[in-house]
This record gives structure tokens, sequence and C-alpha cells, in this order.
């Protein structure tokens, strides 16, 4: 075959090759072959000569060729491998073998700014996710989610918004109030623009909107490694205090031609539906009516009677009304990676494909990613690096969540003697020839549709493109400095549009003809940056390499949307047939300028101290714009400076504390006014926002203590690490007195303190030539303390809309208190019962729980067997309460599986009246539910649970079908997933209801409604779902 | 090193550029740009002016301000409200109009100071804005002192320190109508007799008199009243217009007999109140079938009973069925009589009526000319002006009534008059009537909310977060 003499596996760790250079004298032609331990050929091995500038790698047998000197030591990397020298002596040919690496001793590490460094240097811990685990068993909606489980102390939430909704992902506990506390996601050295447009605000609902993270293509990624603390991140200035996932994508390969292949099909079932009840129908006090949602009616026996639709129907359960409606997922993955190169100038193309359908029907996105990256060894000194990538996605009908007009509660709350099939008779086409919505049972005062005329009739469509790339030079301008200047652009356009057909019971009576709502934003990342990086050995044993440099970026964002409130042609969705089209405009930006410096200082390669230094100059702070913060840590590898029992094969121990700043947010400095349009060529009123013109930027302490241990030759590695950050100076909004006219201000306040513990074990309990059993396990614990506000303010809520629950920062406590009204008690703590025998509650709120897992841990089992491959992941949360208003919304119309008992009364809960008498008086069902549920107002007491989580998470079994002698394949590996296969155990209701008991949890507690901080209230969320399917990588 | 050096000053150069960091608003303005023309002066007073509709979470004419108005009076029924327990904590629609009637005051202070300083302002506009501007505070006030009893008095000397500002207590009412009758009367002066068509819904001189006249009862300064309200009818301007419900036909906005008006537009800028005051589905006519509406008003049956039989606004103010049909009466909320056509607007949605608010009207003026000049002995002036409603209603002149049995004339005809156009509960309570005629009225037809009633609900709470944020405001007595 022609591709016989290309080699075949792709090329790593190309960053290796910036190595001290001193040319060699008296050169000559070295031959030899490189194998493993086993003896077979490895191919791609980096092959450089020591101190020199020169360097190869291995072909498809192994082998290599290069020009050396006679004194000259050869330098073998390989990752996954120990590195290994070998003087040459004189000899032209030889062979040797390479050994793997134990556990990650040598393992090379990105960090700040795309700078690879050696991860014993490091003097904070980090996390290196392994690729495999990103693109085999993939979560079709967000790479974020499928995160989950793997990195230690990371936090991730799901936006419940199907297809590309945007996730949250907080490492080490919440920090930030008012601002954003996800992880800074860096790509190739810069950040990436990660804007969430649309964010769900409260439980009456909205959109959950695609964020920037979930265009990321998991089979361009080469490596992705988690640094949680802000000691990591010092370098990227603003928004890495909440620590930052740095991924390195693909590049082409330096040695002839290889092309990759990876294609998935994944199917999607809802996972975590409502549990409902299926003996009593629709209607009120156990008389059959077809005009009410409610189901307090009789016991369903059949009975034969008029439905909503005025039709002769039974009245019989239909217990497969809610599940039937979801349909299955399809998720299709298909890439094609294309790499080819030399020496001089190497390529990478891909193209990847997604296509995924989303559990609800009509709900779809497709992505096109194109990438291309070429890299070039102009001179030996100069090399060049550029990428550019472009994304183009559509998602259509993106579900609404939340309670109002979206299609979940409208669709838990069908009776349950409705069926399907009832149902999708939702419209009938009017005297006007559009569609008019026929009778559906309303619910207090009809504020819930049909759900098929919430997918049919209404949408709402995300649209993307979006360019990402850099240009980059290198120069080495010494044997010991160079200089790399960079020049990176982020640039994405998204519009959204949502069409609403007339009669639409969210948009009733606003417009007639129906409405149409377009925006489109813009946002453009450029970022500049010149960094010098040099290596000196100041002495014998010590060695400095030092990093310093300029970032220069800029982010500008423009909002252009129009609402056509009324459509002069019925339904039709442009805004060419606005009846009075009204636009508005947003503008923005925000411009930061540093200045950075580095330096770690190494003695003997075992003892490393690291300090660094930044300021930044940023916009949004008042002039001279200038605030810095620096680092300064050190890291000891004990094993390699004192003799330690033969057991202990690798010890070290790091100690560091970092600064981290953010900037605030922009145009809160100065006094604005707002135009509006309106009669009378518009209006001018004053922002209702009380300027901060002294604001102070945000900062975040850490201090970070980590243990890192290996036995028995690396067979097994703990890893720990001990944290301490306090973020302050943060920005909050306050509420004013009314009457100055002004709504809110801006103030500078408050302390909160994040501490924990991380454990990271990782062993290999059998090791054999044929059998391989890896375990890898990671557990945190993190506790959140709000030390605090302001010397006035004790108590700040995050959500306005209190109607489920509140969530609170309140000084002496944890971020994400919920706050709601409970069951009444009196001074002895016995529940208080009105004489008719109904709960009471409470008229003031207090403390329900708190929305953090006190603990979280993934637990992943790796087994090999010649080409069997065998990953199970376990993980789990501990803690954390989360209140379920999907239940409270339902129990309120008798359909979750806990309103089916004492339908017929004589339900006694055990309570006192206000003189603490016991009440005898019984109730029925509908006495309590409808109480503890008030009108969609009620009691979050009564569902609130404990979120308390376990789940068999990720299962995959791969077959590596032998192709060798094929000719055609280099490799091909076929295997079957699935994502959340079943619960392992999952946390009850907070409150023992006497009569009923606990109920388990029935939701997702990973699901939120938005990728906010609003977190801890569940309320109309898509459901999770269950995925499985199949994946074949293969490589010619 | 050359080349270390050279980079390092493009480095250099790159990196200092301070000017780039400088914010600049794009899709805002910043207040020095501002106030620097004619057209400026304008946009700041249109400011000024959209408060008083707003927009939700800061409404007043929207829907709160005339919902207050009219509900839990004497007229207006709501099906089965429940009792009434309004405390500081849940203060019902307060908040929403709070914070809203002192943004408006703000945004007039604001333009009160900016333009009168301002030097590249002519002077006709610099006249017309400031006299905008004050009757605009005025307005503001007049609702907000109303509701609520004392209130913070702002004015441009003050406004501007919100350290300061932030912790004023409230003035005595007594006191800001005094800044009121000063700022009316000033605008008056300055502001024009009328506009042209496309400047519809501005303040004219005649609106900050018959505002003034209002002010005057309030402070039962009866002789100022009357002379004020003679100076509307003396100017000529206004006239009742022969036939009472054209004055509220969609195709006879901004009237000869409309003195100060909200304009809503469908689409534009909807109106919701048609819906409150029209039959909704449960009535089984056409067209109101298709109008499965959230809430209706109904007219207390008391009132009902209180038309003359020959008063023809009965047709327009009162109905029990249309086209010839029937409406279903309500047996379990006992509902058997409805709203008419004069708020009806048949062919919009829910929240998307063209519906005008008349603020201030004509017939006001007389009725309020009426009051005065009976509480001055001037009876005849008194006759004439009431006589002049009576006489547009079909009613027969009124003759002979003591000072008394005048009195109680007034109220009726106010009560019938000015029916759902916001003048009720302020009325009662100037009258010292409020609540005991909102008690008496729902008696029968809501007995739970009629035993609910306090003394005290004559004022609204102050809102508690408010006193929590500034304990210098005090609370109303009683909450």
């Amino acid at each position: 075959m022609l591709f016989d003499r290309f080699i075949s596996k792709q090329l790593v760790g190309l960053f290796l090759i910036f190595l001290p250079v001193i040319a060699a004298a008296q050169s000559k032609t070295v031959t030899g072959t490189v194998k493993d331990e086993t003896g077979t050929p490895l191919p791609g091995v980096t092959v450089t000569i020591k101190n020199g500038k020169t360097g190869t790698s291995t072909d498809a047998a192994g082998k290599f060729s290069i020009t050396a000197g006679n004194g000259a030591t050869l330098v073998l990397t390989f990752i996954g491998y120990d590195t290994r020298e070998v003087p040459l002596d004189g000899r032209t040919s030889f062979d040797v073998s390479l050994k793997p690496v134990a556990k990650n001793i040598n393992e090379v590490v990105v960090t700040a700014l795309g700078i690879a460094r050696q991860s014993k240097s490091l003097v904070y811990a980090t996390q290196s996710i392994k690729t495999a685990e990103l693109n085999e068993v993939r979560d079709a909606n967000n790479i974020l989610n499928s995160l989950q489980g793997k990195v230690a102390n990371a936090i991730i939430t799901q936006g419940s918004g199907g297809p590309g909704s945007g996730a949250r992902i907080v490492l080490r506990g919440n920090r930030s109030i008012q601002g954003s506390n996800n992880a800074l996601i860096v790509v190739d050295g810069v950040p990436i623009a990660n804007p969430t447009y649309n964010v769900t605000g409260n439980t009456f609902g909205g959109i959950q909107g695609p964020d920037g993270a979930s265009n990321m293509n998991p089979d361009d990624i080469e490596n992705m490694t988690v640094l949680r603390g802000a000691s990591a991140a010092a370098l990227y200035g603003s928004q890495a205090g909440n620590g930052v996932l740095v991924i390195t994508t693909k590049k082409g390969n330096k040695n002839g031609f290889a092309v990759n292949l990876n294609s998935g099909v994944t199917f999607e079932s809802a996972f975590s539906l409502p549990q409902v009840q299926n003996q009593y129908g629709q209607g009120l006090g156990n008389t059959i009516n077809p005009a009410v949602g409610d189901s307090w009616g009789p016991k369903m026996t059949g009975q034969s009677f008029t439905d909503h639709l005025g039709e002769q129907a039974t009245y019989s359960a239909q217990p497969n009304n809610i599940r039937g409606f979801f349909r299955n997922g399809v998720a299709l993955n298909n890439y094609v990676g294309i790499s080819a190169g030399n020496e001089k100038m190497q390529s990478y193309f891909s193209y990847t494909n997604n296509s995924i359908g989303g559990i609800v029907p009509e709900n779809n996105l497709m992505r096109h990613i194109v990438n291309l990256r070429i890299t070039n060894q102009i001179t030996p000194r100069l090399s060049t690096d550029a990428k550019i990538t472009y994304i183009n996605q559509r998602i259509n009908n993106l579900p609404r969540n939340g309670e109002e007009n979206a299609p979940v509660i409208d669709l838990y709350q069908i009776p349950r003697n409705v069926s399907l099939a009832t149902a999708k008779n939702y419209q009938k086409i009017g005297d006007q020839g559009t569609p008019v919505a026929t009778p559906w049972p309303a619910t207090l005062g009809s504020i819930y549709q049909n759900p098929y005329w919430m997918i049919y009739n209404t949408s709402i469509n995300a649209y993307r493109d979006r360019i990402m790339g850099f240009l980059s030079m290198k120069y080495s301008l010494t044997d010991w400095l160079s200089v790399t200047g960079r020049a990176n652009l982020d640039k994405m356009n998204d519009q959204l549009d949502q069409s609403y057909m007339e009669g639409t019971v969210l948009r009733a009576g606003l417009g007639t003809g129906g409405d149409y709502f377009l925006s489109n934003i813009n946002t453009t990342q450029q970022w500049y940056d010149v960094i010098f990086e040099g290596k000196n050995r100041i002495a014998k044993d010590l060695e400095v390499n030092y990093y310093a440099g300029g970032i220069f970026r800029d982010i500008s964002n423009k909002n252009n949307s129009i609402q056509a409130t009324g459509l002069r042609v019925p339904n039709r969705f442009s805004t060419a047939f606005a009846k009075a089209p009204s636009p508005t405009a947003s503008a923005g930006g925000t411009q930061t300028q540093s200045l950075f410096a580095q330096a770690t200082l190494g003695y003997k390669n075992a003892v490393f101290l690291d300090a660094s230094i930044r300021n930044d100059w940023d916009s949004r702070l008042p002039s001279p714009y200038s605030y810095a913060y620096y680092s300064a840590g050190a890291s000891v590898i004990i094993s390699d400076l004192v003799h330690l029992p033969k057991a202990i094969s690798f010890l070290k121990g790091s100690l560091n504390y970092a600064q981290v700043g953010n900037g605030g947010q922009e145009q809160i400095r100065n006094a604005v006014f707002n135009f509006t349009q309106s009669a009378g060529n518009g209006q001018i009123s004053r922002n209702t926002i009380l300027p901060i013109e002294n604001l102070k930027p945000e900062i975040v302490g850490n201090i970070e203590a980590s243990l890192d241990i290996r036995f028995l030759d690396q067979r097994i590695g703990l890893a720990t690490t001990y944290y301490k950050s306090n973020s302050k100076n943060q920005l909050l909004s306050l509420s004013v007195p009314a009457a100055t006219g002004y709504l809110t201000q801006y103030i500078n306040a408050g302390n909160i303190q994040n501490t924990g513990w991380e454990f990271l074990l990782t062993g290999t309990p059998v090791r054999s030539s044929g059998f391989n059993w890896d375990v890898a396990y990671n557990l945190s614990f993190n506790n959140n303390k709000v030390i605090a506000l302001t010397d006035n303010i004790k108590t700040f809520s995050i959500n306005s809309d209190a109607r489920v629950a509140t969530v609170v920062v309140q000084t002496g406590s944890s971020y994400g208190d919920l706050f709601g009204l409970k069951w009444a008690t009196n001074d002895a703590g016995q529940r208080i019962v009105t004489s008719a025998g109904k709960p009471v509650l409470t008229t003031t709120t207090g403390y329900i729980g708190n929305f953090n897992p006190r603990a979280s841990m993934g637990l992943t089992n790796t087994f090999t067997y010649k080409g069997f491959s065998l990953r199970l992941l376990v993980d789990g949360r501990v803690g954390g309460t989360i209140v379920s208003g999907t239940e409270m919304n339902l129990a309120f119309s008798g359909i979750p599986k806990v309103t089916e008992q004492y339908r017929e009364g004589g339900w006694n809960l055990g309570g006192v009246d206000n003189n603490k008498q016991a009440v005898t008086n019984t109730i029925s069902a509908v006495d309590f539910w409808q109480t503890a549920s008030g009108k969609r107002y009620g009691a979050a007491e009564f569902f609130a649970y404990d979120a308390t989580s376990f789940r068999l998470r990720e299962l995959s079994f791969g077959y590596d079908i032998p192709v060798a002698n094929s000719g055609f394949f280099k490799a091909l590996k076929l295997s079957a997933v699935a994502r959340n296969l079943a619960w392992i155990y999952r946390g009850s209701s907070l409150l023992d209801i006497p009569g009923l008991g606990k109920r388990k949890m029935w939701f997702d507690p990973e699901l939120s409604l938005a990728n906010s901080n609003y977190q801890g209230v569940e309320y109309g969320n898509l459901p999770s779902t269950r995925s499985w399917g199949f994946n074949l990588k293969a490589s010619f | 090193m050359k080349k270390i050096l050279l980079i390092a000053i493009v480095f250099t150069t790159f990196i200092s550029c301070k000017k780039s960091l400088t914010e600049k608003p794009k899709s805002f303005l910043s207040p020095d740009q501002f106030f620097k023309s004619d057209q400026d002066a304008i946009l700041g007073i249109n400011g000024a002016y959209s408060w008083l509709v707003g927009v939700y979470p800061n409404r007043l004419f929207q829907q709160e301000l005339w919902q207050t108005l009219d509900e839990n009076c004497d007229v207006i029924r709501t099906p089965h409200p429940g009792p009434l327990n309004l405390t500081p904590g849940s203060p019902g629609a307060t908040p929403i109009m709070y914070g809203t009637f002192y943004k408006g005051i703000y945004a007039a202070n604001l333009v009160i100071d900016k333009v009168s300083t301002s030097t590249a302002i002519s002077a006709a506009i610099k006249t017309r804005v400031l006299g905008e501007a004050k009757f605009l505070r005025a307005i503001y006030y007049y609702y907000l002192t109303g509701l609520l009893g004392n209130a913070v008095l702002y004015t441009e000397n003050n406004y501007m320190d919100i350290e300061q500002s932030k912790a004023y207590p409230r003035t005595p009412v007594e006191d800001i109508r005094k800044q009121m009758i000063a700022d009316l009367t000033e605008a008056a002066v300055g502001l024009p007799v009328a506009y042209g068509e496309s400047d519809n819904g501005r303040a004219t001189s005649g609106a900050a008199l018959t505002l003034l006249t209002k002010v005057y009862l309030w402070t039962k300064d009866y002789a100022k009243a009357e002379e004020t309200a003679a100076k509307v009818k003396s100017s000529g301007t206004y006239m009742l217009l022969p036939d009472y419900a054209s004055v509220f036909s969609a195709t006879n906005e901004f009237n000869k007999e409309s003195i100060f008006e909200i304009d809503f537009q469908t689409d534009l800028l909807n109106s919701y109140q048609h819906a409150f005051y029209s039959p909704n589905n449960s009535v089984g006519v056409a067209p109101f079938t298709n109008k499965p509406w959230y809430r209706s008003y109904v007219p207390y049956h008391a009132f009902v009973n209180s038309f003359d039989p020959k008063d023809k606004r009965k047709a327009s103010i009162i109905a029990t069925g249309y086209n010839g049909q029937p409406f279903k009466p309500d047996a379990t909320n006992k509902v058997d009589v409805w709203f008419g056509p004069k708020w009806w607007r048949l062919d919009a949605g829910e929240r998307n009526s063209g519906l005008n608010i008349y603020v201030l009207r004509y017939a006001d003026v007389l009725l309020m000319l009426a009051e005065a000049a009976n509480e001055n002995g001037h009876t005849s002036v008194a006759f004439a002006a009431l006589n002049e409603v009576r006489k547009r209603a079909g009613l027969d002149d009124a003759a002979g009534l003591s000072k008394e049995q005048f009195r109680n004339e007034i109220y009726q005809q106010r009560a019938i008059e000015l029916v759902g156009e916001g003048h009720r509960r302020l009325d009662l309570i100037r009258w010292g009537k409020y609540p005991q005629a909102a008690v008496t009225a729902s008696a029968t037809e809501e007995p739970e909310l009629s035993a609910s009633y306090k003394p005290y609900y004559v004022l609204l709470p102050i809102p508690a977060t408010e006193v929590q944020k500034n304990p210098a405001l005090g609370q109303n007595t009683g909450y």
C-alpha cells in the first residue's frame, strides 16, 4: 500500500522540541529502532539531541535516523513513556527500549498561556483528563457535562434547554455573589468567549440558551488539564479565580499522513420523570369535570363521559401520557481528521458534524465544525502556528423551561385520563385560515396550554456562526531566550428568533396576528500577546525558567433586537410583517491590557520556587484602571532528595499562595440616560442604577497545599490537596430607597471563604501482560462560609422570584442557602394544624437547606484484556438540598403519585392547634396538597429533597479490532457506550409527612433551571436523559 | 541584543494605550452630553411623562394606578376578592406605584434643574418644558399624597445628592400641597392652551388649572377652587360633548371635553383597562365568548340602582346583554349585571386595546366648580354648573337643594359621571367617607370584604422594605 512508508500514529508533545541548542561538531548519521518493553516497535517517538536543536521521530516500524556528533546524547521522548537519554559514545546504530510511565511523574501539563511545563515543577495541583473519556462516551448536549465525575471538586449542572444548552461548572465552590462562578475555558492558550445570552431568570420560565463551551469539539482536543485553584490561574487575570479548563487542540503530524475517523450514534430517552398517580381522573371534589385540569376527580373505572373537546370518551387512566410525549433522541457524531506533514510544515484538518435530535419533539441541533491548523518550522529559529476554526450551529425549537408555556409543565399537568391521542387534537383551522387552539382543560385560569401547541405552533431557534483562530510566531533570539507573538480572534454571531402563533397563551392578547422577536448578538474577542520565554542555568544545580510578556484583550458585543408584537399577515414570522416593530440596541465592551512575569527557580530538578506578578489595566475600573496581583509558591520532590523506604517511589509536596483580580462589570461607573423609542420622538430617562464611581476589582486570594505520594513503583498514587480561598470586594447591587428615584446601587463588599480537601487516588491492582485493571478515584469536600457582606447587610438574595424558594447569601452561613415557607411549629416543636386538621404554614420564610453538596466523588474502573477494554464510571454527591417546584405545581392538581393516598379522607396529621391541643379532625389528600402547594406559591419545606445521589454514570466497552495486517487500517476500535445507566442511590424528601413518610427524589439534581447562580430550585426542567450508543474509531 | 530592544520598544508602545481604556457608552447617553438643545429638553420631558404610564414593574396608568384609584370603593366590585388585608409587609400594588411616583418626580426635577440652567435652549421651549415638568411633579405628588399621605419632598434643589436624600424623612402633606400649588400656578402660566396634533397628550394650561382646582378642594380653599375652576370654564377651550357615550368612543380621542388624556394605541402602547371592565366568556354571548379573561369588574347593585330612570348615561355604563342577547348570570358569585360599552373594545385581545385614559375631563371641572360654589354659598353658579352635567345626561335640572343635599348630589353625580376614571377613591378620602362608603357598598355582595376594612385603610401602608431602607420615613397610622 501507498501509505506503508508513512507513520500512522499521531505525534504528540511537539512542544518538547524547544530545548536549548548547542551546535554539534563532527556530525554523522545515527540510526536505530525504538521498542517498548515487550519488543513492539514504537512509532512517533521524538528523538532529539541533548542540548542540540535538531530532532526527528520514529516511523511506523519504530525506526529513526538523525545526524549527530560523536559525543552527543540522544533524548527519546514519547508521551506515556519515561524519557530516556542515550549517550552515543561513537555508535552509529543501536536499538533502545522505552518503559511506560507508571503515573504522571514526567507528565507535561499545559499551564497558563499555553506554556507547557513538567508537572513535577508545578507548585499547585492539576488534573489531566483523558481525551478518550471525552470523545467516546460523549454527552450530546454539552462537552462540560461529560466531565461529570471525572474532575475532582467540580460541581457541574446542566442547563435544561436540550441539545447545546449552557452548562455550569464550578470548581472548589461558589465564590462570587453576582458575578459568574463558572470556570474559565482556555483553548490553545487563550480564554474563549463563553457567554450564555439567554438564561432562565425565574421559575415562571424562560429559555436556557446555548453557551460558548458547547461549541467545543471533543475530537479536536489533544488534551485537557484542569487547574482548580486560583494559584494555577494567576496568569490569566480576570475570571481565572474560578479555576481554568486548559484545552490544547490537535496539530499536524510531522511524519507523513494519517486519517482518523470517529463516528458515533447515541440514543437518548427521558430518565427522570415525575411519579404520577393513575387512579383518579380529571375533576374536582370527586366529580368528573372535563373543563378543569385538576385530577381530583373520582376513581377511573372506564366511565363514559363527554371530554373537553365535547366528544364521548372513556374515563380511564393513561399511564403513558407523559412518557409517551417524549421521543427517543438520536445524536449522530461524525468526525474526520487528516494530519500530514514533514519536518518543515505540518497541517491538521478536521471536519465534525453533529446532528442531535432532542427528546422533545421538534427540538434539533445541527452543527458543523471545520478546523484547519498549520504549523511551520521556517528556519531553525523561526516557527509559526496558525489555526482557524469555523462553527455553524443551528438549534431548532429550543424548549422553554420553567412553569408557564414550557412544554414540560404543560405536559405534566395533563389530566390523568387524557390520552396523548386526544391531546394531539390541539388545533383546528379557523375562519381566517389560521390555527385556532381547541379547548384544553384549564388549570388556574388557563395559564397552561396544550403541549402540542407549544411545540408545533411556537418556536425558538438559535443560530450561530463562529470563527475562532490565531496566528502565532515564535523566534529563538538566542539559545536561551525566545519570543512568541500571537494574535487571536474569537468572533461569534448569534441570532435568536422566536415566533408565537396567534392564540398562544403566553402571548395572550398582546399582539394580533402572532408575535415575532428577532435578536442579533455579535461578540468579538481580540487577543494579542507577546511572551518572552527563557531558561538559564545559573549554577551547576540551579536552573531558572522565566516568562514575561504583555497581553491586550478586547471584547466587544452588540445586541440588536426587533420585537414585533402583532403581525399584519397572521402567523407570517418576519419583521417585514410587523405591525409595530420595536427595535432595541445595546453595545458594550471591555478591554484589558496586562503585563506579567513569572519565574521558576529549580534546584537539582527537585526543589522549585515559583513566583508571578501581573498588572492589569481594565476599562471597567476608574482611571488609572490599574491593579496588580501576584502568586508565590514552592514544591519539593522529597523522594529525589531524601532516601525513602523502597515502597515509596515518589513524594512531592507543594505550597502556594495566589491572588486573582476581576475587574467587575462594564458601564457601571458613570451615570447614563436611556433613550426609549416612543411617541413624540422618543424619550430620555435616567438609568435607575446608581453608578459606582470608585469601583474596585474583586480579588480572590487562594492558599493551597498539596502532597503527592506514589507507592510500589508508581502502582498506587495519592494526591491530596488542601485549599482555602477568600473572595473579597464582591460587586453587589443593592436596593436603594425608592424615593431617591433609583432602584439599585452597586457596592464593593463581602468576603466569601471556601476551604476544602481533594483526594485523587490512582492504582493498578492488576498489571499483567494480558490483563490490566486501573482504578481512579476522586473525592472532595468543600466548605463554604460567608464571612462578611457589609456592615448593614447581612443577607443578600440571589433571585427575586421567591415563590418556590429564595437563594440567599447570609453572613455566617454558606453561599446558597434556600429559604422558603414551612409547616408552622410551636415553641415545643409540635406541628400546628387548623381546627379542620389542615397544616398551617409559616407566614415568613425559614431555612430549608443549602444547594451545595458537601462532598462529591467519582470512581473510574478500567479493565483491559488484549484488545478489549471496559470502563465504568460511578459518581455521586453527598448533601445539598433542591426544592422541586415542579412537584409543588403538580401537587396542586392532584397529579403526583403521592396525592393518591387519602383521597377518601381520614387523614390525621397528628398536629396540634394554637392551644397545643391535639386536633382529631381528619382531612383528605386535596386539603393537604392544595394547602402545601398553595396555588403555586406554596411551602418549600414539603417539596425539598436531599439531593444526595449516586449513579452509574458511564460505561464503555471497546474492542480494538486487530487490523495490523489488513494493509488499510492502522487501528480500528468499536465501542458500545452508555451514560446515566442507573441510580445507585437517591436521597429522599426532607420532611417526614405523618401518614406518608418520605418520598424518593424523582428528578435529577444535576439539571438546573439555568446556568446562573440561581441554583437549588427545580421547576419545569427537561428530564435528564439516559443514553446508549456505539462509537467507531478508525485510523488509516 | 538589538533585536530584543526593538521588540521591547514595539511591545511598550502596544501596551501603553490608556486612551482606549476609557469606557464609551454606545447605546446610552451621558448626562454631560445632554440638555444642550431644544430637542434634548423635549426628549428629557418625554422621559418625565413616561412614568405616568410606566413599564412593568414600574407602572402607574398602565395598570396599578387606575386599579387602586377605583378598586375597593363604593362602585366597582371584583367578584369574590376575599378579605382585604393590607400590611406594610404585603401592601398589594403599593410598592409598584410608590417607586414609580418618585421616579417621575426625580425625572421632573432633573428637567427643571438642567433646563432652567441651560443657556442653549430657546426661551419658548424652556418656558413650555419647565411648565410641563412642574405640572408633572405636581400630578405625581397629587396621587402619591392622596394615596399614601406624607411624602418625601424632592425639588430641583435637593434631589441630586443621593447619599443624603436616601435618608430624608417625609414632609407633612400640607407642605407638599403648597409646593403643588406653586408648581401648578406657574405651570398654568407657562403652558400653552393647546398643542398641534402631534403633541396631543402634553400638559396644557387647562390641565394645570384643573389639577390646581383639585388641590384647592383638598386644602378646602373653596374660594380659590371656585375661582380656578371658573377660569377653565371661562377660557372657552372645553365643552361637554352632546352625547356622554361619544366621549369614550375609539374614534373620538382628544375631543373637546378632554383636558388631560393618556394615549394608548393598540400594539404600540397597549391598554389593559378594557379587559377589566368587559364581561368575559362566562356570559355566553358573542363576541365575549372568545374572551377567557382573567378578571372582570362588575358594578355593585346599589350603584346600578342609584341611576335615575331617565339617565342616558346608564346605557353606556351598565350592561346586562349585547346585541339583544341577555348575559348569562353567574349564580355562584351573584353576578347579574356588568359594566357597559364605555370601556369596551370588542376587537381587542386581553392586553392590546387602544382605550385611552381620561385623567382630567371638563365634566369633572364643572362638578368641582359646582362643589366649590356650593361651599362658598354661590348657589346660582353651583346649580348652573351641576345642571350642565345633568342636562347632558338627560336629567331634569336640579333646584332648591340645601347645601347638604347639594353635597349629596355631587357625591352621586361624581360616582356616575366619572365612574372608572380614577377619581372615586380620592374623592371619598377627600370627603372623609373612606372606607365607610366602601364598607356599606360591599356589605351585601361581598360581606367578607366589607368586614375586613379598617379605618386606617384611608391611607395605604408605606412598603416595609422602604421603611427598612430608610427608617426616617416612618409608617402611616394604624399599620
